[in-house]
């Protein structure tokens, strides 16, 4: 009737189909169930495809050659699974006990050991013929094996890659992967036009390109990422109090970089060399009348491009804060001040009582995005301490703010 | 399967189909008229919202590309159809020997992927030129700004030298004032989720994406009304979400931006509006934006809808009563009398009458007091202050706000005057 081999996932889809239906009735999450269910499903087609393949053979459907063939006489031979499976048990156990990654890679060698072991006792079963066994254990095995250990080799070698790249200097990276690519299609080419090649030197050079990306992916990975450079964010330099001062530390020389949002601008703002503020909307709109119009409740990306010929940043002032946001404001200051923040250290600045975005200070010729949400309408329009305004610190340059 | 159950399930099969094939019929039978009422409706004359009727040269030029794409793609369609038909029929099973096996015919196959890439090109021609007409914004005359949320349109006019010249922002909600003739780039977005903006006779649609602008550009060739509604599924009131484009002549748009700007005209005190006045500042303030009204104390009296609603926004009432629809345009301010003087007006006097606002008689005020008592029995809103975990409390939409009559009695007073 049913193969051996079918025997157990006839088995193993039906425990799950009950574990599915028992876990659905007596639990609310739908996790469970959807895991359970494809358990389920899984396991009824590998069963589906274990018993159409086994049925084609005759020998596994005829009851006396299962009981009595020399291939039911011939012993099991020597399998490296049962050992891995161990492994991967005792390496659950130890993940149990330390870390949840390690628990992970345990259930991981167990299933896998598991289904190893599982398909080459069914195959060893098939025949007397240690070599039709293994090409009826390859083709069961192999669609699964191929894929996962290609996936497996294929990540370990990006992540390789990847460490190896992250502690590498930028420059030097873009060099030394220039470098290796170049080798790379040169020894492609040599093998191209050299078909005399044999397989074991092709399968040499991988083996050791492979060892020596992972060896350097580990090295690298233990030494660790370079320095990445972190930039304060509009926020810190709003709550330091920096957006009315023309200093701060120095430029951001990366300000241009910050390309995501600039195909979709709100405006474009653009400190002119003759020191004023021009700005950039997309439509037939120009500068005049009172100045900007943004729309409220909504977030605005605002591009700002420096091209005055010195360091400058672009500010945004909002009015007055009231005695709480400044009562706020202080209480912060001095809690840095009392755990000894040293962020700014040097600089001293004035306190200060109105509500203010700005960009880094970036060079000349260069541009930043300054992105923010506006709630209340301005009100008023010309010249009133709560009238919103762009500015430039150090400068005179001014531009209207008009939110409807 | 035993004999005996194959003869069993025979027996059954032959009743059985016969039900069938009456059920079929009469599938068939509403399968036609269904089909039949489909195209019929296709045919209607006065369509508000038909692309096939375009009424401005945005439109025209979708206009201009759709028909001749359409028409090559019939042509093609049934020449395929009728080889395809024929081939079927002159070749069907009669028994004939099986002809000769050939493989391949390169003539045919190579005339076959040329000809359908010439026709495929012919078309990606003009299909992109109309793209990019439809992209441009620089020969364009008027900026405004629409914004979407669940489930209204804010359509603002920033400050600039277009539109003939706007000093001061104007704010409006639902109905859109353009000059006939300008061409309009509408700078779109959204505040909530992805609403897409289609005024079918102007110009095709444009999806309206939150942290996104997007633009389309509106002219119309003659003053009228022009609707529209959102066009991307948005959420429960998603079909109450409409618009409409008011074109009027270059007078009738100067007298409507001015009005817009009008310093804003308190309610003669003591009167009803006036006590109107003082409910709207303790009832509908906190999200309802009224520009140039002052609380008792003097200070401008600020909205703070993002206090208040999800999207952070609710229709500024400024000039609510030179609107003529409301509620994301779902429904009419003015009465049955007066709808049709503005909206059947002659196109001449389209600005004009529209621009004469709703008055006290014209008013629909069964479903304006059917909003003010309770605005989402009306139309679906998230509002139902116990179910509102999600977003943090916040509706969206106007909430119930338990009015009595009297209160909303003092409301309308106060609203009428609102232009
Ligand atoms: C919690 C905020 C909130 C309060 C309070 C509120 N509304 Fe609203 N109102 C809204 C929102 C949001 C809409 C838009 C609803 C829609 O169209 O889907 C709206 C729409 C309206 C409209 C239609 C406007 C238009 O242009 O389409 C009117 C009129 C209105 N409200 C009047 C009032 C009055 C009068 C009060 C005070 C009694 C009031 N509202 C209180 C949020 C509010
Ligand atoms: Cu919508």
């Amino acid at each position: 009737m049913f193969t051996t081999g079918s025997k157990l996932l006839i088995g193993s889809a039906v425990l799950a189909t009950l574990a599915a239906v028992v876990y659905g009735v007596t639990q609310v999450d739908s996790l469970g169930i959807v895991g359970l269910v494809s358990a389920a499903l899984a396991l009824s087609f590998l069963a589906g495809v274990n018993v159409w393949a086994r049925d084609s053979n005759v020998s596994a459907m005829d009851a006396t050659a299962v009981a009595s063939s020399e291939a039911a006489d011939v012993p099991p031979g020597n399998s490296i699974w049962p050992m891995v499976f161990a492994v991967g048990a005792a390496t659950v156990l130890l993940g149990l006990v330390t870390q949840q990654s390690i628990f992970t890679i345990g259930i991981v060698i167990l299933f896998a050991a598991g289904a190893q072991w599982t398909i080459q006792a069914w195959a060893e079963a098939a025949s007397a013929d240690p070599a039709v066994n293994e090409t009826v254990r390859s083709r069961l095995a192999n669609p699964l094996e191929y894929p996962l250990l290609g996936a497996v080799a294929v990540g370990g070698i990006a992540f390789s890659l990847s460490r190896v790249m992250l502690w590498l200097s930028k420059t030097n990276t873009v060099i030394a992967f220039v470098v290796l690519a170049a080798i790379v299609a040169a020894i492609a080419f040599f093998f191209a036009f050299r078909p005399s090649v044999t397989r074991g030197a092709i399968g040499g050079a991988l083996a050791v390109g492979a060892v020596a990306i992972v060896a350097g992916g580990v090295a690298a990975g233990v030494d660790g990422e370079r320095d990445i450079h972190v930039h304060e964010t509009t926020a810190d330099l709003a709550a330091e109090g920096f957006c009315a001062s023309p200093e701060e530390g120095e430029p951001d020389e990366n300000a241009s970089q910050t390309v995501a949002v600039k195909a979709n601008l709100a405006a474009e703002i653009t400190l002119t060399r003759s020191g004023t503020l021009e700005f950039d909307v997309p439509g037939p709109l120009e500068e005049g009348g009172l100045g900007l119009t943004l729309p409220r409740a909504n977030p605005n990306n605002i591009l700002f491009r420096n091209d005055s010929g010195e360091h400058r940043r672009l500010s945004l002032d909002l009015g007055m804060l009231t005695e709480d946001e400044i009562a706020a404001v202080e209480e912060a200051a001095a809690e840095d001040e009392a755990h000894g923040d040293e962020a700014h250290g040097d600089e001293s600045h004035e306190p200060f009582d109105r509500r203010q975005l700005c960009t880094t200070l970036i060079e000349s010729g260069s541009a930043q995005l300054l992105t923010f949400t506006i709630a209340e309408p301005s009100q008023i329009y010309e010249d009133d301490p709560e009238a919103y305004r762009f500015f430039v610190p150090g400068t005179d340059a001014e531009l209207n703010l008009v939110v409807p | 399967m035993t004999a005996n159950e194959r003869t069993s399930m025979h027996g059954a099969s032959t009743p059985g189909t016969f039900g069938a094939v009456t059920h079929h019929g009469r599938l068939a039978r509403i399968g036609a008229i269904a089909t039949l009422g489909a195209l019929a409706a296709g045919c209607a004359n006065d369509a508000p919202q038909d692309t096939w009727q375009p009424a401005g040269d945005n439109a025209q030029k979708i206009h201009d590309l759709q028909w001749p794409v359409f028409l090559i793609a019939g042509v093609v369609g049934v020449a395929v159809f009728s080889v395809l038909f024929y081939a079927l029929w002159r070749y069907r099973d009669t028994g004939q020997p099986i002809p000769k096996q050939t493989h391949g015919k390169p003539a045919l196959e190579i005339g076959l992927t040329i000809l359908p890439a010439l026709i495929l090109i012919g078309v990606a021609i003009p299909t992109v030129g109309t793209l990019m007409a439809l992209a441009d914004t620089d020969d364009t005359d008027c900026v405004i700004n629409v914004t979407g949320q669940q489930w209204w349109w804010e359509i603002d006019y920033p400050v600039q030298d277009g539109c003939g010249g706007i000093s001061q922002p104007i704010v409006t909600s639902g109905q859109m004032v353009i000059e006939v003739g300008t061409n309009v780039i509408v700078r779109g977005t959204s505040r909530d989720v992805i609403h897409s903006w289609w005024i079918p006779k102007l110009n095709g649609k444009r999806d309206m994406v939150p942290g996104r602008v997007h633009t389309n550009r509106l002219q119309a060739d003659e003053p009228g009304i022009y609707a529209g509604q959102c066009t991307e599924f948005c959420g429960l009131s998603h079909a109450n979400m409409r618009m409409e484009v008011i074109a009027m002549e270059h007078d009738d748009f100067e007298a409507w931006k001015a009005n817009q700007i009008e310093a804003y005209a308190a309610p003669e005190p003591e009167s009803l509006a006036a006590e109107g006045e003082a409910t709207f500042i303790s009832q509908c303030a906190r999200c309802h934006q009224v520009d140039g009204l002052e609380t008792a104390d003097g200070e401008l009296q600020i909205a703070r809808p993002d206090l208040n609603v999800y999207s952070g926004a609710a229709p500024n009432l400024t000039n609510l009563m030179t609107r003529n629809t409301f509620a994301g345009a779902s429904y009419d301010l003015l009465n049955e009398t007066c709808r049709p003087l503005v909206w059947e007006a002659p196109s001449d006097r389209v600005g004009e009458r529209y621009n004469e606002g709703v008055t006290a008689d014209c008013l629909n005020e069964v479903e304006l007091r059917e909003w003010l008592r309770n605005a989402p029995a009306k139309k679906p809103m998230y509002t139902d202050p116990t179910k509102l975990e999600e977003t943090n409390s916040l509706p969206r939409g106007m909430p119930y706000l338990a009015l009595s009559e009297d209160q909303i009695d003092q409301l309308i007073a106060y609203l009428l005057e609102r232009k």
